[in-house]
């Protein structure tokens, strides 16, 4: 298995709820560690040992957004490997441009089909990213 | 030889000097009657002359007369001539006596003399000759009286006319040069005798009169005018009669009405008598019209002046003395008119003498005149008069004067506060717009974005509840979620729409030039899975760079080609079709065409199912649709998206359709101003 534990950072309960479900039916070995914005991630992230080996990270949150997080990890040597994926209800090409120069790997956006989640969350973890 | 012919000259000298004398002595002898006969050779014959007797005192006399005194015999020899003849003659006595007073008479009168002569030896004639010697023609006069029966002869006295030819010739040129003035002389000029006769007019007097010279002439000046009998003409003349240079005031003459002035000068004889009186008159009517003419205007210039419902006011430039104001000035200033004349502005307190200056500088340096110069005074009751002056500075009596019109500004000032109020309120009526629409934008963005999220929940947790109860649930639970899927669907579309609709009123305008090709691509991208479904063909032409919101052009085109492929008909394939040429906005027959413009004329034709041309305009409005939801989904906002995305471009969009046939939607996106017009295009 290519990853043990991967984190989601996301403010909203639900989305974390079915996110949570599609990771278990995809791969149920996995950990996926929750934070509900970009500054108790951060925290979590420094104090965790080993580090999640994947991100997943929703870009509007409050107390600190997925932008400045992102930025933030970047520049931490530690952490700047760690791949990142944004996982937003933004369809905008302007965030998408902008997360995938500050250092993300891949744009996902959110969709309410829980069987397409499913297929994307299987493809990722697969991947060498 | 010279000895010889000296000696001979001087011998033919001295025989002539001894014959001088002895002719002397005998003319002496003749003078004083020593002498009754003496003989003369002539021609050599010698022939005798008697002296029947003689009056020494009688031929001192005749000798020494002023004229000359001769005595001719029947043959008109010369047989007596006195000094003064021959001297007329310049001829020495001996070449006149005896000789033919034929020989002295110019051919010319040779008969007047004859006739003369014949006459004289008759009786008694005078008459004028011309005597001829050398080559001068002395004019005489002669006078001749037979001597018969004492003489055989006629004693002839003749007077030298030279002087008084030449004088009268002098006096003829002089004539006729003065003459020559009198007539062509534009002034009036007559000549009356002293007692009242006209003896001569011009030719100007004529035409004046109206009358001609001829039958005027020798009548009395009464005869002639009797109408001015009496009155100031017949007096001035009389006046000048005595002596007097009379220079009269102009009247108008009783025969045409003209204005003449008269200058009659009395005219004197030799002996300082006055026997005529000169008057020449000088016609001044143009001169007496224009003073009346003027007379009159001024009297209508103080008439409007007057009683003009027009405020106004005369005065000085140099103090401000009012030389007059009218009635409306009086009524306006609250002043009565006669109290304010010869007072200046600053006494009667209405303005004070720096304001003044200032106007008057004003003037100056405007050329005279100032129209619409706005001027506030107090008026005795405290109020302040706003009004609206028109300055014009006029020439009176060589004084710089200001003739103002003054007109209350009250009604437009408060015209113009109504207006200024009314401006007012259209401002914060607009402020409050641009709020509203400002606010409206950010709430429908803001709320169609919060709208978003629960639709998304109910989707996500409708989804997963049927992925977990696919085996349990019954076809009839599965078709439920289905539509609850659908309907969460259809709501979505329609606020992703509306939140695009209102991105489009405050998106960033950000205008790049761009190949129209890249952005028809990126179109057809987004719509990948719709053309594989439909195999939907699209043959697309060679676009034009144009300047654009890339990503609002890129909607613009996906919308359009979504609702193509939408909308196609049954059982055939969508065939699509994009070209592009340059039209001329002068040839477009749409209102929104703004004929300074070229434009990029886009087409996009399809073969669907078309519309009825009817409703040509009614599809970009917002939520029209043609059709019912369950027969084609959509939310009617895609085409008012589009009409909106052309507004943002200053273009505009157009739409024909054939039941049946298929649509084509045109897009017209200004490609450039005409050469021919100026870069004022920017207005809109």
């Amino acid at each position: 298995m290519k990853h043990k534990t991967i984190l989601l950072i996301d403010d909203d309960e639900d989305d974390q709820l079915i996110f949570i479900d599609a990771i278990k039916e995809v791969h149920a070995g996995i950990v996926c560690l929750t934070a509900d914005n970009g500054s108790d991630a951060y925290l979590q992230l420094e104090k965790s040992s080993p580090a999640p080996s994947l991100i997943f990270l929703d870009l509007n949150m409050p107390v600190m957004n997925g932008f400045e997080f992102l930025q933030r990890v970047k520049k931490n040597d530690r952490l700047k490997n760690i791949p990142i994926i944004i996982y937003t209800t933004s369809d905008s090409p302007l965030d998408k441009q902008n997360t995938i120069e500050s250092g993300a790997v891949m744009f996902f956006t959110k969709t309410p089909d829980f069987k397409l989640l499913k297929i994307k969350l299987h493809d990722i973890l697969q991947k060498d990213l | 030889m010279e000895a010889q012919a000296e000696k001979d000259l001087l011998q033919r000298i001295e025989e002539l000097e001894n014959r001088l004398a002895e002719s002397e002595q005998l003319i002496e002898a003749i003078k004083a009657g020593e002498v009754d006969a003496f003989a003369l050779n002539k021609n050599n014959q010698q022939e005798i002359f008697t002296l029947q007797s003689g009056d020494f005192a009688y031929r001192v006399l005749v000798e020494n007369f002023g004229e000359g005194a001769l005595n001719l015999a029947e043959s008109g020899l010369i047989v007596y001539t006195n000094s003064y003849f021959h001297t007329l003659l310049k001829l020495p006595y001996e070449s006149v006596i005896a000789n033919s007073m034929f020989d002295f008479i110019h051919p010319d009168s040779k008969e007047t003399f004859q006739n003369l002569f014949q006459a004289g030896l008759a009786g008694k004639s005078k008459g004028e000759v011309n005597l001829f010697v050398g080559s001068a023609t002395i004019p005489v006069y002669m006078s001749m009286t037979s001597l018969q029966p004492l003489l055989p002869s006629v004693g002839v006295i003749i007077t030298d006319l030279t002087e008084k030819k030449a004088r009268e010739r002098e006096m003829g040129e002089k004539n006729s040069f003065i003459e020559t003035i009198i007539e062509s002389s534009n002034e009036l000029i007559a000549v009356y005798a002293t007692d009242f006769t006209l003896l001569s007019i011009n030719k100007a007097t004529e035409s004046f009169l109206g009358m001609s010279k001829g039958p005027m002439i020798g009548k009395k000046f009464q005869e002639l005018f009797p109408g001015l009998t009496g009155t100031r003409a017949e007096k001035d003349l009389e006046k000048a009669f005595k002596g007097e240079f009379v220079v009269n005031e102009a009247y108008p003459s009783l025969y045409n009405q003209r204005y003449v002035q008269n200058y009659i000068t009395p005219l004197r004889n030799d002996r300082g008598e006055v026997y005529a009186a000169l008057a020449i008159g000088h016609d001044v009517t143009d001169i007496k019209r224009a003073e009346e003419d003027l007379k009159k205007s001024q009297q209508r210039f103080v008439k409007l002046f007057s009683v003009s419902p027009v405020a106004m006011s005369l005065s000085r430039a140099s103090d401000g003395k009012v030389i007059d104001v009218n009635n409306a000035w009086g009524r306006m200033f609250e002043f009565d008119p006669l109290d304010v004349i010869g007072r200046n502005t600053e006494a009667i307190n209405i303005s004070n003498l720096n304001e003044r200056k200032a106007k008057v500088q004003q003037i100056q340096e405007s050329g005279g005149s100032v129209k619409g110069m706005e001027s506030n005074f107090v008026l005795p009751s405290g109020n302040v008069l706003h009004t609206f002056v028109s300055v014009e500075s006029i020439d009176l009596d060589g004084e710089l004067c200001l003739l103002t019109a003054y007109f209350d500004l009250k009604e437009r000032i408060e015209a113009e506060n109504i207006i200024k109020q009314k401006n007012r309120l259209l401002e914060e009526k607009n402020l409050q717009l641009e709020q509203t629409n400002t606010e409206l934008a950010s709430f429908s963005f803001v709320a169609s974005h919060d709208l978003q999220e629960p639709l998304r929940k109910i989707q996500t947790f409708s989804n997963r509840i049927l992925d977990l109860g696919e085996n349990e649930f019954s076809n009839e639970i599965k078709d439920y979620f289905n539509r609850i899927l659908s309907a969460t669907s259809r709501m979505k579309n329609l606020i992703s729409d509306l939140l695009n609709y209102s991105r489009m009123n405050n998106a960033e305008m950000k205008f790049e030039l761009t190949d129209l090709n890249g952005l028809v691509t990126e179109a057809k991208n987004n719509l990948e899975e719709r053309i594989a479904e439909t195999n939907a063909q699209l043959e697309i032409g060679q676009l034009p760079r144009v300047k654009v919101i890339p990503h609002q052009i890129t909607q613009l085109f996906s919308n359009i080609l979504a609702n193509a492929i939408k909308y196609r008909k049954p059982g055939e394939i969508p065939k699509i079709a994009i070209s592009s040429e340059i039209v001329d906005g002068r040839s477009l027959r749409y209102f929104a065409a703004d004929q300074n413009f070229e434009y990029h004329k886009i087409s996009i034709s399809d073969n669907g199912i078309g519309f009825e041309p009817m409703h040509a305009g009614r599809i970009f409005e917002m939520f029209q649709r043609l059709h019912g939801v369950n027969q084609y989904e959509g939310t009617g906002i895609g085409l008012a998206i589009c009409k909106k995305i052309m507004l943002n471009h200053r273009g505009f969009i157009q739409a024909e359709g054939t039941l049946g046939v298929g649509a084509v939607f045109t897009l017209y996106l200004p490609a450039h101003v005409h050469e021919t017009q100026d870069h004022s295009s920017d207005r809109r």
